[in-house]
């Protein structure tokens, strides 16, 4: 009946406040009938009209004060009576600070925590591409069963979908792109970028350094909507083989490098040694269509010779012919192709049609029933590549879930804290229900007040958060991707903590606020709150409350404890290799047009350079770091092994004699590439143990052939020697198969290459050294990515490191705020049955016994709590499986210890309430009673 | 003839919506019907009544509307709503209980 009386009057409410002038209006003629009628009756009895009038007035003690009177039963009550909850909560969070400060504080770790998340997750995983309308975009993807055979090289991103067993890609060659962009008839645009973003030696103004360049279409700008902040955009006319190179910044690079200087705009700068032109600077907030990156600048496609070394003039000019031009090469799936949609039109038509297009562009039509034949879908590209958000949905949803926890937490402190202070305000709210306050209003009133709590501990929150979530952008930030993404402080984060406080304020205010008007206005009143009132006396609600938050701490601390221990195992994990006093760098000599003869020597020399660098202990280099860098995979036959024509993958990478030393690799049988392992000798190749074990069952492998290449131009290495298994690339997983060949009798000498240093003493100490003798040999050819071995593997586990500090200091957060919960109430319950204690100790009971008694309650609460939380905890963790690494989600010993160390710490805080009640002094206690 | 009784708030509250039970009425109508229905025993003050009337009509027992009266001018017109018509049994049944129980405490014999 209440809900519906309230809908019936807002509308009357309202009305009244909104016009309030036409009701002041009708209240003077309602008044002023009533006036009329009385002088009409005097008139009536004999009066004369004038004085008629008179008397009818005089009965009035005062029609103004009358009018105020009606205008204040008119006044919108609703709000006069929020205002007035307003005043009265604030004056009593005056009164009582403490408990202001310590509700207030404890939501705003819970709000702000959560906020933080949350600002995170929006800006990772709700957030759409800063262009113009991002909702018309759509990427296109293939899918295979299987390696087509019209893919030769693939870049960018592919996987598997475990469900099918297709694999998917979303790269397609240049020919493809010209075909879909000039045929479609669902696109107002098609442009394309490269899917890989190159790294290139930016010089200009006599400093070099290394930066990432993204190759667009030219109408890539143009479709996208963006335009320039400064100069101008990349335009079609870029975009053709012969036109004048040109490049523009992005507003990151432009702040970094030129310190936002609008006069480079014109000029001209190196990249790679060829002169491009700075034509513009891109806004502020754009990066591409890849949220979490961060490139450097923009380029047009046709401009590739100048970025890919393997298509340099240069390179053309050592291999005695061109390679043929990409643009031309049907088998190299490099570019990354999007559309607009032409409005109207839907994304399930334009896919239907690019997929006919797509199969004829690739000379596949009609043979759709071929598994092996790629085919198109499209997806919607509002949000950009899927990278980042694949990566770290999962974990910020877990994220969420964790702080969700601690919020709840939160409000159940709070709640706890204002059911004690309610039964302790239990006789002012007798006497209130007893002269005629209704119930609701006084429920309201105490909903206001913990609605007001809640929005300052919102609003403290809400500085918590800004803080917190930069500091947490900063953790992920600090792995070998950087993390790029902009945080704002906007209406929708606003509007999610708004919420969220409210909320707060209405869960936990909403318990107390019933219970507390619930009494009974008799006894109340009489005994003045001592140990009346309805079932205070045990407090069970209170408890029942810290039960809870004993559950979700226990699983916080759960979690913290697998974190923790996955975290420990990834750092200790036998890596294969000896990463201590280890230094790693990389060069790019292709790039400033070293090739072939000169290419080589460069190498060498570097080499021979750093190994003269006291306090250098060996050099090698490879292809690949071991650690935080790809990998090379390629297909082999093994002669004796493999049956008939089945190739098995393998990974490779190239490597020069001292690495294996270097690294620390032991070597188990024969030998290991050696210096007379020169491009003119035998090709040989050292493989691992794991390779020993899944190919040749056991039997030595020494004098075996790996045959790569294919049937045409068969490539055979022969095995010379065995070394143990190393990590390549994944933490996680084992080693896998791998190959290692001298790097020069590969193919083609890569044109960058990967030095490892190993110290006598401190690794950081030789990096000035080397760098010295880096420039020395070519000042034009910088270092990259200088790093400590231990730092590189500390990059590869940022994620994981992060959220086992996340874990540990919710868990921390978790503890301190169950004890909080626990101290308070088991410290109510006792300071509310002093009389009992004082009768217990009356007829006989020892101080220890009431010690005993208080503890046995709180550790009831705490075990209950606690077989709750490991049902949870047993159940939930399951969820954070593929986070874990060498352990299971219920490992015994991290669900023993989580609950020991809870079990400790919440008895420590039940003593001090304990020991108190031990010390009740019996005479005074019953004295009071 | 006894002061008119003093009437606490809710009681007239009981008084009004019994009227406009009985028709709509109007501010002067309701008060000169209540003193005509009790035999004089019963006069509202105005000052009381005004501030009732609107009072009741913000809690939603009663719905005004502007009619003109009898003598053609313009009065405001009060009659009972759906929710008010709960609200009077509520309160009848109250009172009827309320004034059972003080009859029969005023109507013990002295010993």
């Amino acid at each position: 009946m209440r809900p519906l009386r309230w809908l019936y009057t807002l509308p009357l409410r309202l009305r009244s406040l909104l016009r309030r002038g036409q009701a002041d209006r009708d209240l003077d003629e309602e008044l002023a009938y009533h006036i009329a009628q009385r002088t009409e009756q005097y008139i009536g009895d004999g009066l004369a009209p004038t004085d008629a009038r008179a008397a009818a007035l005089r009965e009035w003690r005062g029609v103004e004060q009358l009018k105020e009177e009606c205008r204040d039963m008119r006044k919108v009550s609703f709000i006069q009576d929020l205002a007035g909850d307003i005043r009265y909560g604030l004056r009593q969070m005056a009164a009582g600070k403490g408990f202001t400060i310590a509700v207030a504080a404890s939501l705003a770790l819970g709000i702000g925590a959560n906020t933080a998340i949350f600002s995170l997750m929006d800006a990772v995983l709700f957030e759409m591409l800063p262009v113009k309308q991002p909702r018309q975009l759509v990427m296109l993807r293939w899918s295979a069963k299987g390696w087509p055979d019209v893919v030769r090289d693939l870049e960018g991103n592919s996987g598997e979908d475990a469900r099918t067993g297709r694999s998917w890609s979303e790269s397609f060659p240049y020919p493809v792109y010209e075909q879909l962009r000039d045929r479609n008839h669902v696109f107002s645009q098609t442009f394309a970028f490269a899917a890989n973003t190159p790294r290139v030696n930016i010089s200009m103004r006599g400093r070099a350094e290394a930066a990432n360049a993204v190759m667009v279409s030219g109408n890539y700008f143009g479709g996208l909507g963006v335009y320039a902040a400064q100069g101008r955009a990349i335009l079609p006319r870029d975009d053709v083989a012969d036109a004048p190179p040109i490049a523009v910044l992005s507003h990151r690079f432009w702040q970094r490098r030129f310190g936002e200087d609008p006069s480079v705009v014109g000029k001209t700068m190196a990249v790679n040694g060829t002169p491009f032109t700075i034509a513009g600077i891109a806004p502020a907030e754009f990066f591409g269509l890849e949220p979490g990156t961060s490139p450097d600048l923009f380029v047009p496609l046709s401009q590739y010779p100048y970025l890919l070394p393997e298509y340099s003039a240069a390179a053309a000019e050592s291999a005695g012919q061109a390679p043929p031009p990409l643009t031309r090469d049907t088998r190299n799936w490099w570019l990354v192709l999007t559309g607009r949609l032409l409005p109207g039109q839907s994304a399930e038509r334009a896919q239907a049609e690019l997929a006919v297009l797509f199969a004829q562009s690739i000379g596949k039509a009609g043979k759709a029933a071929d598994p092996k034949t790629p085919v198109l879908e499209t997806l919607p590209a509002s949000q950009g590549l899927d990278g980042l958000r694949t990566q770290f949905s999962r974990p910020l949803f877990v994220l969420m879930a964790m702080v969700g926890a601690i919020l709840l937490m939160a409000c159940a402190n709070a709640a706890g804290m204002l059911l004690a202070r309610a039964a302790a305000r239990q006789r002012e709210i007798a006497v209130r229900l007893s002269l005629g306050a209704r119930r609701s209003r006084l429920i309201r009133q105490l909903l206001t007040e913990s609605a007001m709590l809640a929005v300052l501990g919102g609003a403290a929150g809400v500085l918590l958060a800004r803080w917190a979530s930069t500091v947490l952008l900063a953790w992920l930030s600090s792995g070998r991707h950087p993390l790029v993404v902009a945080l704002h402080l906007d209406a929708r984060i606003l509007a999610f903590t708004l919420a969220v406080s409210v909320l707060t304020g209405v869960l936990f205010g909403l318990a107390p606020a019933w219970q507390a008007t619930r009494v009974d206005v008799g006894p109340a009143l009489k005994q003045g709150g001592g140990s009346g009132g309805r079932a205070t006396g045990r407090f069970r609600s209170g408890r029942m409350l810290v039960a809870g938050q004993v559950a979700l701490c226990l699983l916080l601390l759960v979690s913290a404890g697998l974190f923790l221990r996955t975290l420990r195992n990834l750092e200790s994990t036998d890596l294969g290799f000896r990463p201590d006093h280890l230094l790693q760098f990389s060069v790019q000599p292709g790039l400033n047009g070293y090739q072939g003869a000169r290419l080589i020597d460069y190498y060498r020399e570097l080499g021979e350079r750093i190994q003269s660098i006291p306090g250098v202990r060996s050099v090698g280099l490879s292809e690949h770091a071991l650690v935080g860098s790809g990998v090379s995979t390629s297909d082999a036959l093994i002669p004796g092994y493999t049956e008939g024509k089945r190739r098995v993958d393998l990974h490779r990478n190239g490597v020069s004699p001292g690495f294996f030393e270097t690294m620390g690799i032991p070597l188990v049988l024969g030998r290991r590439i050696e210096a007379h392992d020169t491009p003119r000798a035998p090709k040989v190749a050292v493989v691992n143990e794991k390779l020993v074990r899944k190919h040749f069952h056991g039997d030595s492998p020494i004098g075996h052939i790996l045959r790569f290449g294919d049937e045409k131009q068969p490539s055979d290495f022969e095995i010379v020697g065995v070394v143990k298994d190393a990590k390549y690339s994944q933490l996680r997983d084992e080693a896998p198969p791998t190959v290692y060949m001298s790097y020069l009798q590969e193919s083609v000498v890569w044109s960058a290459l990967t030095f490892e240093v190993r110290a006598e003493t401190d690794p950081r100490a030789l990096a000035p050294a080397i760098r010295q003798q880096a420039l020395a040999q070519d000042k034009d050819v910088p270092l990259v990515d200088i790093k400590t071995q231990t730092e590189a593997v500390a990059q590869e586990l940022v994620q994981e490191r992060v959220f086992a500090r996340l874990a540990s200091l919710f868990g921390a957060l978790a503890l301190v705020l169950a004890c909080i919960g626990l101290y308070g109430t088991m410290a109510y319950t006792v300071a509310r049955r002093t009389g009992e204690i004082g009768i217990r100790m009356a007829i006989g009971a020892r101080p220890l016994d009431i010690l005993g008694m208080v503890l046995r309650e709180s550790v009831r609460v705490v075990l209950i709590g606690s077989a709750a939380g490991l049902a949870a905890a047993v159940a939930a963790t399951r969820l954070i499986r593929s986070q874990l690494y060498g352990l299971s989600p219920h490992d015994p010993l991290v669900l023993t210890g989580a609950a020991l160390v809870l079990l400790a710490v919440t008895m420590l805080a039940a003593c001090i309430p304990a020991r108190r009640a031990s010390r009740v002094d019996p005479l005074r206690a019953l004295r009071n009673e | 003839m006894s002061k008119p009784a003093d009437l606490v708030q809710g009681t007239l509250d009981l008084l009004i919506l019994k009227m406009l039970a009985l028709e709509p009425l109007n501010g002067w109508a309701i008060s000169q019907r209540l003193k005509q229905v009790s035999g004089d025993v019963l006069q509202v003050s105005d000052g009381s009544l005004y501030p009732a009337l609107h009072k009741l009509e913000q809690e939603g027992w009663i719905a005004a509307e502007w009619k003109p009266s009898e003598n053609n001018r313009r009065a405001k017109y009060y009659s009972l709503t759906r929710l008010g018509r709960g609200k009077l049994n509520q309160e009848s049944a109250d009172w009827v209980r309320l004034s059972g129980a003080i009859s029969r405490v005023v109507r013990l014999k002295e010993a």
